[in-house]
Formats: structure tokens, C-alpha cells, sequence
């Protein structure tokens, strides 16, 4: 699992790369921690090389989006696969996120 | 989940003394949860309190207003013999007779002439009939002793010109007897008005009426007048009168503060009673026409709340139990510190210790699969690690079955914790709540109170009635269970969110009708997510198949996609809880062999 950050058009976006399963969700979220603190930036989570989400990934996801939502920003999850897709619906997320 | 762990892990290695602190937290935080639903019970009570007294005082209000309205029925019914009587003085004797033979609550009658009506009768002239010891007896009482034109009722009549209930008096001395009368007025042909009839109803059979049987075993009622004077109440022997005067005293004093509810405008008094001290409810409402009396009940708060009492040591208990096994884990984190997490040699010995917090986390399950003659689930779950975040649970309360598969986000100790009190709330909602969307609800609202971690649980909850067949359920974002009838299918599922996420998010109930010989398959994601060595993941059409293939006995087919699963895995680790629910419904009538 690989996650790196850059700023791109005024967004914060971070690429998620491999399998976001339990063993990798302590280390996804550290390196998630610019977006947690960033404050008047919507975010963007880049999902196009993410394989597959564990509950434990799903949570951190969650997390940011409350974390942004009480900040008044937007968590976009970008690219996103069917089987992750599939995930979100089956647990009521998906009305929560914004798609792109 | 592993910073979590480093976080308790430096903690003990620093601040040794701060274990206890955090030992203290633990067991606060199971407190707190035990509190909850203790308050929440104490609610549900006093819900039920207000109920049963709402009904109570309407099913006493309607005994009440229907004796008065039968008075008047048989006085309408007799008023064509007073008319006809009026023409012959003596004969309305026998009118009166009547009118206590047509009703056994009627002790009396009597028909007041106007003055001066029958000149030959004198200016006064009443006949009156009333029982004396099982007879009828029937005089002229109007003379210089008993000039009834001086007599309230009377003169309201002549004043008012319509029927009206008196407020009740004493009347007689052995047995001294509670009497109300219903006046109204006779003309005769030319229109003239000619005399007040009164029929006396006695009302000493009320007191016995409200006070028979009292669901509360302390419980009185008793009914007064709009001005505040008893009509009728507890025996002395049972509530002291000092009890019933204060009471009466809050009734009629508009100062007291009262609430007023739903539609029968039920009035609600929290007082203390002078006499014992004890806080009580006091509940009333008037009649809702003449002669608006009010009916009114009190409630002792320690009955009303008596079962909440074993509960509390039931909750206390699962507390404990729960404690103790936080105890232990928190404990063998402590003591083993930095030497064991450091040394592989010694990983050994914390697998032996976590080995005994798995079988207390396993006394938390079914002991035993079901075998009914209705029924037969069983459970079982297989943690990756030494403690498992999954849970399962099954038991049948009052023909329906409670079920449920869970899972914790995670795994791990902190996962089991979480599943810990998860598992112990669930037990203690579906022991009082049979919708499963409100305990899931419930839940709901009780997991995010203390989440800081963010930490949250795929649940799918059923309860499934035996005699009928009907499922309801409700699904908060875990995988859809599988439908083993004469195709094999998911069970549809609305997107409700996990439990732990957001407080005030409403969870959605569905149903479903589970048909003789089905078997209802619930599992975590653990099973269609285990991997390969090529880290391919098992998968439901994986799964959907093996179930086709199998047995419907829960043992037996839980037994074989284990084994399907650890075929498919090979010699891959098994990452994830793996925790499967098989739920047979063969009703006796419809079973197929």
C-alpha cells in the first residue's frame, strides 16, 4: 500500500495505491494526516490503483469525512473501482461522498 | 488498530502508576453503559405505568358514566307513567314504584308537586318509594317538617329548567350509604309545569370498583366532585385518610404542577406522600359530562419500577464479566510490556495468554448450537488473531428467534473490546425491544456516545417469528445474508450505515417470509475476502455455490464451506475473522421429511 499528497487546482489530493486492508490502515492514515489537518481545501482521494478496501480502510475514509464535513469541505473519492464501489453501498456510505 | 496499540503500549512503559488509571476508565466506561440501560428500562416503565393508568381511568370513567346514563334511560322510560299519573294524584304512587323496579341502582324516587298543584292534596304533596330491607315501600313525605320547596335541588330545577346530577351526600346512618340524585321536571298536557321528579342512585359500590384488583399492588383510585368533596375511595384500613385528603388537596389545587396528556387529557401530579414519604403518581381526569366528576389513581414509583430491580443485577453482572475480561487484557499488556512485545522468543508465552482471553471471549457466545423442533442454528467463528473483533449471538424470546452476525472494523485486542460491549448492549436491548431497527438504533446511539477512535460495526439483525414464518430485520451495512430455499439468494438490504458512525442517522426496517425447510446463512466478510496464496479472494459466487451443494443442517453445512474456504486459501494466513450463522426453519406442519 502506497499513499503520496500533492495540492492540484486548489485540492488536496492523495493517491492510494495497492490494498488498504487492515495490516496497512495505522500507516494509510498517517500518511493521510495533511488532509485531516487541512482546513478550506476540499479533498480528493485518488481511488484509480486502489484494489480493494477492508472495513478498517473504510473507517478511516469515514474519519475524514467527518473530520472535513464539521470543516465545511468536500471529500471526493475519484476513480473509484465497482468492487470498492460495491462495498460503499452495501454499508450506506456512498450517499455520503462525492464522486467524481 | 496498531497505533492504538502503541499508544497503550507506551503509556504502561512510561507512567506505570497511570495503569490504574486507565484500568479505572475501563470500568467506568462499563458503568456508564450499564447506567444507560438502566435509565433506559426505567423509562420504558414508566411509559407502561402511564398506559396502564390511562386505561384504567377510561375503563373506570365509562363504568362510571354509563351507570348514570342507564339511571336516566329508565327515568326517560318512565316518564309516560308520571305523565299519565299526573291526572290522578294517588296514582303517582305507583309511578314512583316503578321507577325503582325498572333499575337495582336506584334506591329511590320520589315526585316533588308543584304547590298548590292538587288542591285537594293540600299545598305540598310528594309521593316517595324507596327500599327498605329488600321491600318497597312508598308514602307521602311533604308536610310542616319537610317543606320541599326549600331544597336545593329544588329550586334549581325551577331555576334552570333542565336535568342535572347532585353531588353526592350521605345518606341513613347503618350502613351509612353515598347517594346521588338526578333531577328534572314534568309538564303535563297543557305545557304547565307540574313536578320535579328525583331518582336517588347510590354509589357506595363505586369505592369497591375502583379499588378492585389494582395492578400495583399499593394502588388506589378514587372519585371526586368538581368542588374537590370524595365520592368514593380506598377502605381506611388500606390507605390512611390523611393520604386521600392530601391527594384530593393536589387534585383541586391549581397551583401544583401537573402535565397533561394525550388525548384523553390524562392530568399527571409527582407528589411525596405526607403519610409514608414515598414519591408517587398521581393521575386523574374528569368525566366528560355532567356531572364531570374526576376519576383519579395513585401509583407508588418503587412498584411502578420494582422490575427494573433484577435487571439492574443482571446488568451489573454482564458489566463485571465484561470488566473482568478488559481486566485481564489490559493486565497481560501491562506486565508483559516491552520485554515481550521486543522478543519473538517470548511471542510465545503472550499467544498462551491471549489463548485464555479467547475462551472467556468465547464464553460470551452460544454455548451450544439450537435444536428445537422449529428450529436448529449454530454459530461459529474462527478469529485470525488470538481474540476476534466478529460476534454472533442467537436466542429465542417468547416464540421469535433474535439473531445477529457483527463485525467489528479491525481485529485484534481493541476489536474484541469494542465487540465485548457491543455484544453485552445487544443482549440487553433485544431482551426488552422486539423492532429491530430500534435496537439497532439504540445501539447505534450508545456506540457513537463513547467513540473516539471512530471505530464501528457491520451488523445485520433478525428477528424471526416461529409460528409464522416472518422475518424482520434490519441491516446496518453488513454483507447480505443468503436465502437457502428453492433458489439460493441475498436477502435485499437497505444502505444503512454501520453502528458507531452517526448518532442521529434513522435505521430502516425490512421483512421477509422465510418458507418451511429454508436456511438462512449469515457470515462476515472474513469468508468471501480469505485469500490465496496468489492473493485471489474466495468471493461470494464462491460461496453461493457451496451453499447450493450442501446439507440444510447448520452443523453439517457450516462444517463443509469451512472447509471450502480453507481449501480455497491453501497455505495462505488467514487474514481476517472468519464467523458463519446458519439458521434452519423447519416448522413441524410444513416440514418436508
Amino acid at each position: 500500500m502506497k499513499t503520496t499528497v500533492k495540492e492540484l487546482d486548489g485540492r488536496l489530493v492523495a493517491v492510494l495505491t495497492g490494498e488498504l486492508d487492515t495490516a496497512s490502515a495505522a500507516e494509510t492514515e498517517a500518511a493521510l494526516k495533511p488532509l485531516f489537518e487541512s482546513t478550506g481545501k476540499d479533498l480528493v482521494l485518488d481511488c484509480s490503483n486502489l484494489e480493494y478496501i477492508a472495513s478498517s480502510g473504510i473507517r478511516i475514509l469515514v474519519n475524514l469525512l467527518k473530520t472535513a464535513k464539521a470543516k465545511g469541505d468536500q471529500v471526493v473519492l475519484k476513480n473509484v473501482n465497482e468492487v470498492i464501489r460495491d462495498v460503499l453501498e452495501l454499508t450506506g456510505f456512498v450517499s455520503y461522498f462525492d464522486f467524481e | 488498530m496498531a497505533s492504538f496499540i502503541d499508544r497503550i503500549r507506551t503509556f504502561f512503559m512510561q507512567r506505570k502508576g497511570s495503569r490504574l488509571v486507565l484500568i479505572l476508565l475501563a470500568a467506568l466506561f462499563l458503568e456508564v453503559v450499564a447506567v444507560v440501560q438502566y435509565t433506559y428500562t426505567r423509562n420504558m416503565l414508566i411509559q407502561e405505568e402511564e398506559r396502564i393508568t390511562r386505561m384504567e381511568l377510561t375503563m373506570e370513567s365509562d363504568v362510571i358514566l354509563n351507570t348514570l346514563r342507564e339511571a336516566e334511560l329508565s327515568m326517560r322510560e318512565n316518564e309516560w307513567s308520571v305523565l299519565q299519573s299526573l291526572a290522578h294524584p294517588d296514582s303517582l304512587f305507583g309511578a314512583a314504584e316503578r321507577m325503582i323496579e325498572s333499575n337495582p341502582r336506584v334506591a329511590g324516587a320520589c315526585i316533588a308537586v308543584l304547590p298548590d298543584y292538587y288542591p285537594a292534596k293540600g299545598r305540598l304533596f310528594e309521593p316517595y318509594a324507596h327500599k327498605e330491607g329488600g321491600r318497597i315501600v312508598v308514602e307521602q313525605i311533604a308536610g310542616p317538617d319537610h317543606d320541599y320547596t326549600l331544597g336545593p335541588d329544588f329550586q334549581r330545577a325551577l331555576r334552570e329548567e333542565m336535568d342535572f346530577w347532585s353531588d353526592p351526600y350521605a345518606y341513613g346512618t347503618d350502613p351509612v350509604r353515598q347517594l346521588t340524585t338526578y333531577t328534572y321536571s314534568v309538564r303535563d298536557r297543557s305545557g304547565r309545569l307540574a313536578a320535579i321528579c328525583g331518582l336517588d342512585i347510590d354509589l357506595t359500590w363505586l369505592s369497591d370498583t375502583l379499588n378492585v384488583n389494582p395492578y400495583y399492588p399499593s394502588s388506589f383510585g378514587f372519585l371526586l366532585t368538581r368542588s374537590g368533596q370524595l365520592v368514593a375511595g380506598p377502605r381506611e384500613e388500606d390507605v390512611p385518610p390523611e393520604t386521600v385528603d392530601y391527594v384530593a388537596g393536589l387534585v383541586m389545587d391549581p397551583t401544583v404542577e401537573r402535565t397533561i396528556r394525550g388525548r384523553h387529557r390524562v392530568n399527571c401530579i409527582v407528589f411525596q406522600d405526607p403519610v409514608n414519604g414515598e414519591e408517587a403518581y398521581l393521575d386523574f381526569k374528569a368525566l366528560p359530562r355532567d356531572p364531570g366528576w374526576i376519576v383519579a389513581e395513585v401509583s407508588y414509583r418503587d412498584e411502578v419500577l420494582a422490575p427494573v430491580r433484577p435487571m439492574m443485577w443482571r446488568i451489573m453482572l454482564m458489566a463485571l464479566a465484561g470488566l473482568a475480561f478488559l481486566l485481564f487484557i489490559l493486565d497481560r499488556f501491562a506486565r508483559n510490556g516491552k520485554r515481550l512485545w521486543e522478543a519473538d522468543v517470548k511471542q510465545a508465552r503472550i499467544g498462551s495468554e491471549l489463548r485464555v482471553a479467547r475462551r472467556i471471549q468465547e464464553e460470551m457466545l452460544p454455548k451450544s448450537s439450537l435444536d428445537r423442533s422449529d428450529l436448529t442454528a449454530r454459530g461459529s467463528l474462527a478469529p485470525a488473531k488470538e481474540v476476534g473483533g466478529d460476534l454472533f449471538d442467537y436466542f429465542v424470546r417468547e416464540g421469535k428467534l433474535f439473531f445477529c452476525v457483527g463485525d467489528v472494523c479491525g481485529k485484534g485486542v481493541p476489536a474484541a473490546m469494542v465487540m465485548a460491549v457491543t455484544h453485552a448492549i445487544l443482549r440487553m436491548l433485544s431482551e426488552q425491544e422486539e423492532a429491530p431497527a430500534r435496537i439497532v438504533g439504540e445501539l447505534n446511539r450508545e456506540a457513537c456516545r463513547n467513540n473516539a477512535t471512530g471505530t464501528f460495526v457491520t451488523l445485520f439483525l433478525g428477528v424471526l417469528d416461529l409460528s409464522t414464518g416472518r422475518l424482520r430485520y434490519c441491516n446496518a451495512g453488513h454483507d447480505r445474508p443468503i436465502l437457502v430455499g428453492d433458489s439460493v439468494e441475498e436477502l435485499p438490504a437497505l444502505a444503512n450505515v454501520p453502528v458507531g458512525v452517526f448518532d442521529d442517522f434513522t435505521y430502516q426496517e425490512q421483512e421477509a417470509m422465510v418458507a418451511a425447510d429454508s436456511l438462512l446463512f449469515l457470515y462476515t466478510d472474513g469468508v468471501t475476502e480469505s485469500k490465496d496464496v496468489d492473493r485471489q479472494q474466495y468471493g461470494r459466487d464462491r460461496l453461493l455455490e457451496a451453499l447450493s451443494a450442501c446439507s440444510r443442517k447448520p452443523d453439517a453445512l457450516i462444517q463443509a464451506v469451512g472447509a471450502d474456504v480453507r481449501a480455497f486459501a491453501g497455505e495462505a494466513e488467514q487474514s481476517d475473522d472468519i464467523t458463519m450463522l446458519a439458521v434452519h426453519y423447519h416448522p413441524k406442519e410444513n416440514a418436508k421429511g
